[in-house]
């Protein structure tokens, strides 16, 4: 099943690049968890500020200029920090964490320019104005979300204004195999090359989820894709050697053989 | 080409909701709309007769509108788990061919919805009875602000158990209408499945409830706009509008996103059979051994 919508670029140095686009549930996710952060953040404004304030009117009451400086605090912590909170917030983790806010670090995703290179701070100023538009009405994103559900990009106005997309992001170890460290044992034998690349598929899906799953299932599984590939193949397991070894020999030597079919 | 599948984040689990619900929009749409469409008539008839001051005809016709949404919705539901198991292992899905394979479940699924209904309702009477002895009692041995205390203590608990069975039973309509066990079996699977994962069931859940509700409660008001705008001010009439407009709100946003939660629980379902059964490498295997082999191309080395 194609799990994800995607994006196929074309580097100047004719490199292609799939990108898998994040969809409306993770933007969902980020931006639930955003919000929240906000929330939390705006509550402990509104605390600090209540306190100053009590204790700016307490200390200056006396003073003609008591009560100025006391609606000044005021205002600058019920009005403006909310604001700039706001409106900065999503704005100012993207440029510092390069198209990252918490809730899409949360949520592996992160923005990028259409491209596919780091997103500018104009771009993300831009993308993040259009959130005016994008919310209404407020607060549940409709104009957003219809105009993701009419896109295959799953792009918002904000995203086509600045020529922005989120993707999900692709941790290292995700990409990185857990098997293959081990020197090959034997000559290469002719009898693999029968095999098919789903039959590599399906030995290199168990050995690099082995370690993830029940020991039971994880016995009985091997064991039956030993003897779906001894038999598929005709080259069986040898004497003394564990499932989980000749499955590595065999799709070492498939890999290895790949260069001379 | 064979089926291949992984283990998903949270965030992809949520992506593939929405993705699968896009994708296939007319086919989920279809599936939630066939079986609300024998509930309007009753509902749209409570409204009718309470315009005429029929009001034990209204009072009946609601109630049973009502009744038979849920029916309708576990009905629904079914349709809906066999539409995204063929999507999920790339067969091919429609209205009929997702009702006729669910058919068999129908019954089961209703059985068992209507005994883990009785449980909680159980449940929900031996627990507040017992925190309503505790607290009467130690209100009269001690002084009353103990027994608010531990009434809120008591409550607290009875409400994590209460989520915790949730959680435990959220993978029953998936389990049930898929392998084809009856009660015990069912809720056995669900909890073995949601075992170590109920707070992500528990993320994933909250999330595509609390979008579906926001944007139904949307749908549902343009729909109240509308009585401001034709202006009906007769007392009399104005709520019998207010029903008829809340029932057409009802149905168009129960069919419209009635399926994304059932999409998002048997997407669960498949991913934690991926993650403890290695439900991805039987597919493989099945598709290997029923002779889908792919052409023989070298891997890339």
């Amino acid at each position: 099943m194609q799990s994800l919508d995607r994006l196929d670029i074309d580097t100047p140095e004719q490199i292609a690049l799939e990108l898998p686009l994040a969809g409306i549930g993770s933007r969902f996710l980020a931006l639930t968890v955003d919000s929240l952060l906000q929330l939390v953040a705006i509550i402990v404004i509104f605390l600090v500020g209540a306190l100053l304030t009590i204790g700016s009117s307490a200390s200056l009451g006396w003073l003609a200029l008591g009560r100025f400086v006391s609606q000044t605090v005021e205002a600058v912590i019920f009005i403006l920090v909310p604001f700039c909170l706001y409106w900065g917030y999503f704005a100012f983790f993207e440029i510092i964490w390069q198209g990252r806010t918490p809730g899409k670090r949360v949520a592996g995703i992160r923005v990028i320019h259409q491209t596919g290179r780091p997103m500018t701070a104009i771009e993300c100023i831009g993308r993040n104005l259009m959130r005016a538009v994008d919310i209404l009405p407020p607060p549940i994103y409709g104009v957003g979300l219809v105009c993701m559900m009419c896109n295959a990009q799953n792009r918002r106005l904000g995203d086509f204004i600045a020529g922005t997309i989120v993707v999900h992001d692709k941790a290292l170890d995700s990409v990185s195999p857990t098997w293959g460290d081990k020197p090959l044992a034997g000559p290469l034998q002719p009898e693999l090359r029968k095999l098919s690349a789903d039959d590599l598929v399906l030995i290199e899906t168990y050995l690099n989820r082995r370690y993830e799953i029940d020991n039971f299932v994880r016995a009985s599984t091997a064991q039956r894709i030993v003897a779906m590939i001894a038999e598929r193949s005709g080259v069986p397991k040898a004497a003394g050697q564990t499932d989980d070894d000749f499955l590595e020999t065999v799709a070492r030597q498939i890999r290895d053989g790949a260069n001379f079919r | 080409m064979i089926t291949v599948l992984r283990p998903l984040s949270t965030s992809e689990l949520l992506d593939r909701t929405f993705h699968l619900y896009r994708n296939n929009f007319l086919v989920f749409v279809g599936i939630a709309a066939i079986p609300q469409l024998f509930v309007l008539p009753l509902t749209l008839g409570g409204a009718a007769m309470l315009a005429r001051r029929s009001f034990a005809t209204s009072i009946a016709l609601t109630l049973s509108g009502y009744l038979l949404f849920y029916l309708a919705a576990f009905i629904a539901q079914a349709a809906t788990v066999q539409a995204v198991s063929c999507l999920y292992t790339e067969k091919p899905v429609g209205i009929g061919k997702s009702y006729s394979a669910a058919k068999k479940a129908l019954l089961r699924l209703t059985w068992i919805l209507f005994l883990l209904f009785l449980v909680m309702v159980g449940l929900f009477g031996v627990t507040g009875g017992l925190i309503a002895a505790a607290v009467a009692g130690l209100s009269t041995v001690s002084n009353r602000a103990t027994g608010i205390v531990v009434a809120f203590l008591l409550g607290g608990a009875a409400l994590v158990l209460y989520l915790r069975l949730f959680l435990n039973w959220s993978l029953v309509i998936p389990a049930t209408v898929l392998e084809g066990g009856w009660f015990k079996t069912s809720v056995r699977r669900s909890t073995a499945l949601a075992e170590g994962r109920r707070w992500r069931i528990l993320v994933v859940y909250l999330l595509v409830i609390g979008f579906t509700m926001i944007i139904s409660f949307a749908v549902q008001m343009l729909f109240v706009f509308a009585i401001a705008v034709f202006r009906i001010r007769d007392p009399e009439h104005i709520q019998a509008a207010l029903q008829a407009v809340q029932a057409i709100g009802l149905f168009i946003s129960s069919s419209l996103f009635g399926s994304v939660a059932t999409i998002a629980l048997t997407l669960i379902y498949y991913d934690e059979r991926v993650r403890k059964e290695g439900f991805d490498m039987e597919l493989m295997m099945a598709g290997l051994q029923g002779g889908q082999q792919a052409a023989a191309t070298s891997p890339s080395a």
